[in-house]
């Protein structure tokens, strides 16, 4: 090489290297810096309380109190049968219904997929508060219909005991478990149970030992996701526990927090939680990692349909039975609450009232300030959180520079941070300088983020798999810069997946009550936390009001959402 | 058209190199073709050209313009090369006529220009119908043309293609291979193609490059890479060739244990082990003859009929097989003894 072309060269390299102002590290490291206080710092604090003592000396002084005192023993081992028998009640009961709805030539199968799907936005602590209305030893409706009949002085169920918040509990987790399996049974492809078919096993037999063995993984996933649930649910508990004289861990802390709050063991009594989380989680990858056992390959193709004959009305029937469960009855309830003079009542125009609504939406002072931090909430983290797990996810999947997987971690660890924990550690965190966000909307923001950012990421994650690298590389090819791909090839083609992990968020935002619980004050109190509020009062006729507008304001602006995203494109998104 | 040039290219991944040292000169307006089978580093070097991969070692020079180097690489929007992936990398939210300006748009063309230069390509790729339907409503055969007409109305300096045609079935890809070179002597763009197909080199390339293990195991026209392989590697990857190995008696007589074998170009090292290959449908088989130069027994222990020809399987004296293409008419049956020719011109020395 002579000097002349020698020069040229590094010449050109100075300037390519200036031309290419590359802003993917900058962004790369600003985010795992915001990422790592988000989640360290509440993370940190509740380990910092949990080892020491009022004085600020370090002990392990919480830990054996916690140990040695029954109080907080016994609440332990409540939560332990409770999480058990969530797990194994939802498992059993939406496994069977995920394989009539994807398996089987159920009649209304789409409607009923679509009605498991919806009852996800049913907030737990709301359902609850309808099994409440509805299974009251003595107000309840069905025991009062049942006294009724029968003439018995007992009631038929009581709700108020843990039976009953299993009961609750297992409801509104099963649509977890049904999801995940009837996505993994859309997805076996038909060559596998053919293969099976042409070695002379019939439908029955094909269905016992290929379909549903190839499912098992997620049936666990899901059963594991009702276990994390049951133990970290807030609302549920303290609505129908807390009545009955019992505690499980989650109001056990919150407990710690009333007055004198005792810190020190709240944070003690958080961090098992965080560990046993975070071992499930652990066991989960293990198991499912196994290769060849999870990942279903082979030939899509329509999945066929088991005939089911004669049962075809009597699975129906037993499918409507159990949807009733967690939406029809609870929905019947509320909607008879809000407009009946008291939940009980008979079904009559003397008792029809709008006190209920007159109240909520006139009379109390709360309903407007509430609903207005609910949906500027709702909004901001949807709409930050989107944001952010986009960048992460374009950072992960597309740029292959080291310290993209801590990223990937950062973004998946807040999974294993139950909410009444991570209020626990924000509240240790922000209620100090020089962040003092106690007190203000954008402590419950940070929370919500945190929250909700995994959903978020792992939708993103898996639309920026959907779409092939290469279509990104022919836009380069043919001169366009980073930027402009970006916006014209990648972001139309994950417009569905942004919007669904805008939803996603949206939704949980709106149902969050664990972290809220703990960090709200007056003027930054959301639904959630007032609904929680009212029913401490027994006011369930404003709950029924106020949880149906909930509601209805979730399915419109979803419903808007989706909308939006729809316009002007009926393209079909088929990789080319 | 640009002159393209790789010196010492390499690209290592955790120390294992998956190009390696590359050096290969493309004139203005070639084709050349990477042929070599998966996993040999030809995808790797492609997209080095590209300028989606950093080399570790080596350059990519355009013109005498330094692309890529050690540790950098000019972005691949600045190259003003297009491509063509082996998934077409249609964009399914565009119609073909919006795939196919895109390069166009970017480039600032006004409106009026872009649409006739969209027609007139379609046209050329026999797609004038369908400028408005979306990719996921067109057959393979469709997307790829496709493919070629947005890589090409770009009029790019260097046209890189990707495997193009490893989706297509087997007529549609024989009916492709020429309709790429009809394109290619149509623009004349200097081409890389990268295919693991023979058949697709040899239709389409001015210069074939075989690769193997991340390096140029031999470069020439069709023809010479086919009838004078350098290696064992090129002579079995080529359309199928018997290797026999030995060890030389002089420097045109290799001893290969059931017979001595001449060949016409003399280049063994007397005394040295060494080999000779000889492609199967030069191997001449007759039902009966006698001992001769460069002819030896064989058992028949195999043989298929394969319309055009036959092949055999035939076992030597002591236990070797090797396979032959014979005249469809020679029937012999399993077990028979046969004669084989090796003619002294076709047994061609390798060096070792």
């Amino acid at each position: 090489m002579t000097a002349e072309t020698l020069a040229t060269g590094v010449g050109q390299r100075v300037r390519h290297r200036l031309g290419r102002l590359d802003l993917s590290l900058p962004v790369l490291v600003a985010t795992a810096i915001f990422l790592a206080l988000l989640i360290g710092l509440p993370v940190a604090w509740l380990i910092v309380y949990a080892l020491t003592n009022r004085s600020g000396a370090v002990t392990f002084s919480n830990f054996s109190t916690l140990a040695s005192d029954p109080a907080f023993t016994e609440p332990l081992v409540t939560t332990l049968i409770l999480c058990f028998s969530v797990a194994t009640a939802a498992a059993v009961v939406a496994s069977p219904i995920a394989w009539l709805v994807s398996r089987t030539d159920l009649p209304g199968r789409r409607t009923i997929r679509a009605l498991m799907t919806a009852s996800f936005v049913t907030p737990p602590f709301l359902g609850a508060i309808a099994w409440e209305i509805l299974a009251a030893p003595n107000s309840g409706i069905l025991n009062q219909m049942w006294r009724g009949l029968t003439g018995s002085p007992d009631p038929l169920f009581d709700i108020y005991t843990l039976p009953g918040l299993i009961f609750v509990i297992a409801c509104y987790t099963s649509p977890y478990v049904f999801v995940l399996v009837a996505n993994a049974l859309d997805r076996i492809p038909a060559d596998l149970e053919d293969a099976a078919g042409i070695l002379g096993a019939s439908r029955w037999r094909t269905t016992i030992t290929v379909t549903i063995p190839l499912v098992v993984p997620a049936i666990l996933a899901g059963a594991l996701i009702a276990f994390l649930q049951a133990m970290t649910l807030f609302g549920s508990p303290a609505i129908l526990a807390l009545p009955a004289g019992f505690h499980t861990v989650t109001t056990k802390i919150f407990s710690l927090f009333q007055y004198p709050p005792k810190p020190q063991l709240a944070a003690a009594a958080a961090l098992p939680l965080l560990v046993i989380t975070v071992m499930l989680l652990v066991t989960q990858a293990r198991l499912l990692g196994r290769r060849g056992y999870t990942v279903i390959g082979g030939k899509a193709g329509e999945p066929r349909r088991l005939a089911l004959g004669r049962l075809r009305i009597p699975a129906l029937i037993l499918v409507l039975c159990v949807l009733s469960l967690p939406l029809t009855l609870p929905y019947a309830a509320l909607l008879k609450a809000s407009v009946s003079s008291f939940p009980g009542a008979p079904l009559a125009a003397e008792f029809l009232t709008w006190r209920h609504v007159n109240f909520v939406f006139i009379e109390f002072s709360q309903t407007r300030t509430a609903f207005w931090n609910t949906l500027v909430l709702a909004l901001g983290t949807a709409t930050l959180g989107t944001m952010l797990a986009l960048a992460i996810s374009y950072l992960t999947a597309r740029r292959a520079i080291a310290g993209s997987r801590f990223l990937e971690f950062l973004a998946t660890a807040p999974v294993a941070i139950p909410g009444i924990v991570l209020g626990v550690g924000l509240f240790l965190s922000y209620t100090r300088p020089p962040l003092a966000l106690y007190g203000t909307l954008w402590i419950l923001l940070l929370a919500f983020l945190t929250i909700e950012l995994p959903v978020a990421f792992q939708q993103l994650r898996s639309s920026f798999h959907a779409v092939h690298p290469e279509l990104e590389e022919a836009s380069r090819i043919l001169g366009a810069g980073r930027l402009t791909t970006l916006a014209r090839i990648t972001a139309p083609l994950l417009k569905s997946g942004v919007v669904a992990a805008w939803c996603f968020i949206f939704i949980g935002v709106v149902r969050e009550l664990s972290a809220a619980i703990m960090l709200f004050t007056a003027n930054t109190k959301v639904l959630s936390v007032v609904i929680y509020d009212l029913n401490e009062s027994g006011d369930l006729g404003a709950i029924a009001v106020l949880g149906t507008t909930m509601l209805l304001i979730t399915f419109a602006v979803v419903g808007f959402a989706n909308w939006i995203s729809g316009v002007g494109s009926g393209v079909r998104l088929r990789g080319g | 058209m640009a002159h393209l040039e790789l010196r010492g290219l390499s690209k290592r991944y955790d120390g294992n190199a998956v190009v390696d040292r590359i050096d290969l000169t493309v004139p203005p307006g070639n084709l050349v073709c990477l042929l070599g089978p998966s996993g040999c580093g030809k995808t790797t070097t492609l997209r080095l050209v590209a300028g989606f991969v950093e080399p570790s070692d080596g350059e990519v020079r355009v013109n005498d313009r330094v692309l890529s180097a050690r540790g950098f690489a000019t972005p691949p929007e600045q190259r003003r090369m297009s491509m063509i992936f082996q998934s077409y990398a249609l964009w399914p939210h565009m119609t073909v006529a919006d795939n196919v300006a895109y390069g166009l748009n970017l480039r600032g063309m006004p409106k009026a220009e872009i649409g006739r230069r969209v027609a007139e390509m379609l046209k050329a790729v026999k797609l004038g119908a369908f400028a408005e339907r979306y990719p996921g409503e067109m057959s393979g055969g469709q997307q790829q043309r496709a493919a070629l007409a947005r890589a090409l109305i770009v009029e790019p300096e260097i046209l890189l293609l990707d495997e193009p045609l490893s989706n297509l079935d087997a007529a549609l890809r024989e009916e492709m291979r020429f309709e790429i070179r009809r394109l290619h002597d149509a623009y004349r763009y200097t081409t890389v193609y990268v295919t693991h197909d023979q058949a697709e080199a040899m239709t389409t390339a001015d210069l074939i490059v075989v690769m193997n293990q991340g390096r140029i195991e031999q470069a020439g026209s069709a023809e010479d890479v086919y009838n004078r392989p350098r290696s064992t590697f090129v002579a079995a990857f080529l359309g199928g060739a018997n290797i026999l190995k030995g060890r030389a008696i002089d420097r045109a007589r290799l001893d290969v244990g059931p017979a001595i074998l001449r060949c016409a170009e003399p280049s063994f090292t007397p005394g040295g082990e060494a080999s000779l290959s000889i492609r199967y449908h030069e191997v001449k088989v007759r039902a009966d003859g006698a001992a001769g130069d460069n002819r030896l027994e064989a058992r028949v222990v195999r043989q298929t009929f394969l319309g055009s020809l036959r092949d055999l399987a035939l076992e030597l004296a002591d236990g070797t097989v090797i396979r032959a293409s014979a005249p469809p008419d020679l029937a012999v049956p399993p077990d028979a003894r046969v004669w084989v020719d090796l003619p002294s011109e076709r047994c061609r020395p390798l060096p070792s």
